[in-house]
């Protein structure tokens, strides 16, 4: 047996040393995951973060006092859930108050230039944000990061660079009002970083090269639905062009060589599966060595959260997993460390630090809701502090998380459709299958680092 | 005696924990964890009740208990807590 990894800090702060109860029946924590290794089994803690290695057979159990002090052995009657949501309610208080917004993420435009069946946008208004609006943003932007005085001098004050999400609609639809911003930012000196969710059609090398030299783009993530005929179908762009796949394939490889990370984004439902792994096939030697280029799998579904398409969540869980080996066969996958931070926030819509600005000047808390939700203005300080705190409002644990090994990175959000209702089996599968091949990962980092 | 400011109790499973919220970390840095009676003092100190009002709800709560061990264990618990600084005079 060894310690791979111990506990986090915080979680050793907030978990404490489990105190051992004399003539009490103990069983392992729900919320481990195992993953086999060369060398044995790994067993990983998703509250705390330990991670230990088990080699000759040996169990935590085989170390009884040892794995109940650090809570991979509970009591009988332990309730893990609870015991989870206490620590994170916990880790959330204790959590620094963001004195400023630094993260934005701005809808350009919620028009697009393609009707794929499956947006969630889909019967919204078309709005395009104006030239003006764009530096009323920028203006915006500017006064709440924190980076400048009352004055519009630099302050001395160490603050995180301003992180801007370019999103839509398709964004690069009205990419004038990028431009916009940004180059206010930079006149005022204004330290910033920007990523970007595209159907790519539009970024060709030129605007490429400026959205890495101008926009400071750091990554783009580019849907690709299948190989061409199946990805000219479902786009089904209104402009009309020979081959969209190809144009797009085109962009990723400028992309790249301007060294923009890429994430292709490979979404899934039972009737593009298989021509997805094909699709893996297809794009591997047009993409490997090119650049930093990785695959990512989302599983398409309803908004409101429920896979359809699928006969069974087994064999939702099936497909997607063989894409996700067929990935890490090319190479695309994307090496995520192995995460073990107490998760305390879902996304932007419970963070105060982040905002969403919207084409209008308004500014919401989830970029899913470009017409509701609406907490304020660029123009005006008052908030809908009500508004604000209803996206903090987690949901109580479904029946379905009993004994979850992934529970504690679940942070429900009541108002967010994606998390309202349980999650599906398979995603729940590939959770756990994306965090075993994490800790494997890990565990050869440990290895390699020892040597 | 009241308690420090800018303190939430925050119950964890079977167990309490007084954390200390964004403010509150200017005063108080780290956790503190009470069992169910050290919860009962806590709330206790924040209703404005003194140690042996505290002491009789806790017998008049807890059937098995007598005053003056109650009393004992509320003095014991707030002077740890006066220690630490999160009940102040």
């Amino acid at each position: 047996m060894k310690e791979i990894l111990a506990e986090t800090s915080p979680a050793k702060m907030l978990c404490g040393a489990q105190k051992i109860i004399q003539d009490k029946s103990y069983r392992r924590s729900s919320h481990i995951v195992s993953a086999q290794c060369e060398d044995g089994t790994l067993l990983f803690h998703t509250l705390t973060g330990a991670m230990y290695l088990f080699d000759n057979g040996e169990t935590p159990e085989d170390h009884r006092d040892y794995f109940i002090k650090n809570r991979f052995l509970v009591p009988e009657d332990f309730d893990d859930n609870a015991y989870a949501d206490g620590i994170r309610t916990a880790a959330r208080v204790l959590q620094p108050k963001h004195r400023h917004i630094t993260s934005f993420t701005i809808l350009t435009t919620t028009d697009c230039n393609a009707r794929c069946f499956y947006c969630y946008e889909m019967g919204r208004k078309r709005v395009n944000m104006s030239a003006q609006t764009a530096l009323d943003c920028a203006k915006y932007i500017a006064r709440v990061c924190g980076q400048l005085t009352d004055k519009g001098e630099k302050t001395t004050e160490t603050v995180s660079p301003v992180k801007l999400s370019w999103f839509g609609g398709e964004p690069l639809y009205n990419a004038e009002v990028i431009d916009i911003i940004t180059s206010y930012l930079a006149q005022k000196d204004i330290a910033f970083e920007s990523i970007i969710t595209t159907n790519g059609l539009y970024l060709d090398a030129d605007t490429a090269k400026k959205a890495r030299r101008d926009w400071h783009l750091k990554s783009a993530q580019i849907t690709i639905d299948g190989t061409k005929d199946v990805y000219n179908r479902t786009k089904a762009y209104i402009d009309k062009y020979d081959d969209p796949h190809e144009i797009v394939l085109t962009n990723i490889e400028n992309a790249l060589k301007e060294g923009i990370r890429i994430f292709v984004r490979l979404n899934m439902d039972s009737k593009n599966a298989d021509d997805l792994i094909r699709a893996v096939d297809n794009m591997t030697p047009r993409l490997k060595g090119k650049g930093d280029c990785r695959f990512l799998v989302a599983m398409l579904r309803e908004f409101k959260g429920k896979i359809n398409e699928f006969d069974t969540e087994e064999a939702a869980a099936e497909k997607c997993v063989a894409l996700l080996k067929k990935i890490e066969e090319a190479g695309f996958d994307r090496e995520l460390k192995l995460d073990r931070e107490l998760h305390v926030n879902r996304c932007m819509a419970d963070n105060d630090g982040a905002q969403v600005l919207l084409p209008e000047g308004l500014i919401g808390k989830c970029e899913h809701f470009s017409e509701t939700e609406i907490i304020g203005d660029i123009y005006s300080p008052e908030r809908d502090v009500k508004l604000i705190e209803s996206w903090k409002k987690t949901l109580p644990p479904f029946s379905e998380c009993e004994g979850c090994p992934v529970y504690p990175r679940c942070y429900n959000l009541a108002k967010c459709d994606w998390t309202k209702d349980a999650c599906p089996q398979s995603v729940k599968l590939i959770r756990i299958y994306n965090l075993q091949r994490q800790m494997q990962r890990a565990y050869n980092d440990y290895k390699s680092a020892s040597n | 005696m009241k308690l420090l400011e800018e303190m939430m109790l925050v119950k964890v499973a079977d167990e309490y924990m007084v954390v200390p919220t964004a403010r509150g970390t200017e005063n108080f840095s780290g956790v503190v964890r009470l069992n169910v009676t050290g919860k009962d003092i806590w709330e206790g100190v924040g209703q404005g009740l003194g140690q042996e009002q505290i002491a009789e709800m806790l017998v008049n709560k807890y059937e098995d208990v007598d005053f003056e061990t109650a009393l004992g264990n509320v003095k014991r618990i707030v002077e740890t807590l006066k220690k630490e600084g999160l009940i102040l005079d």
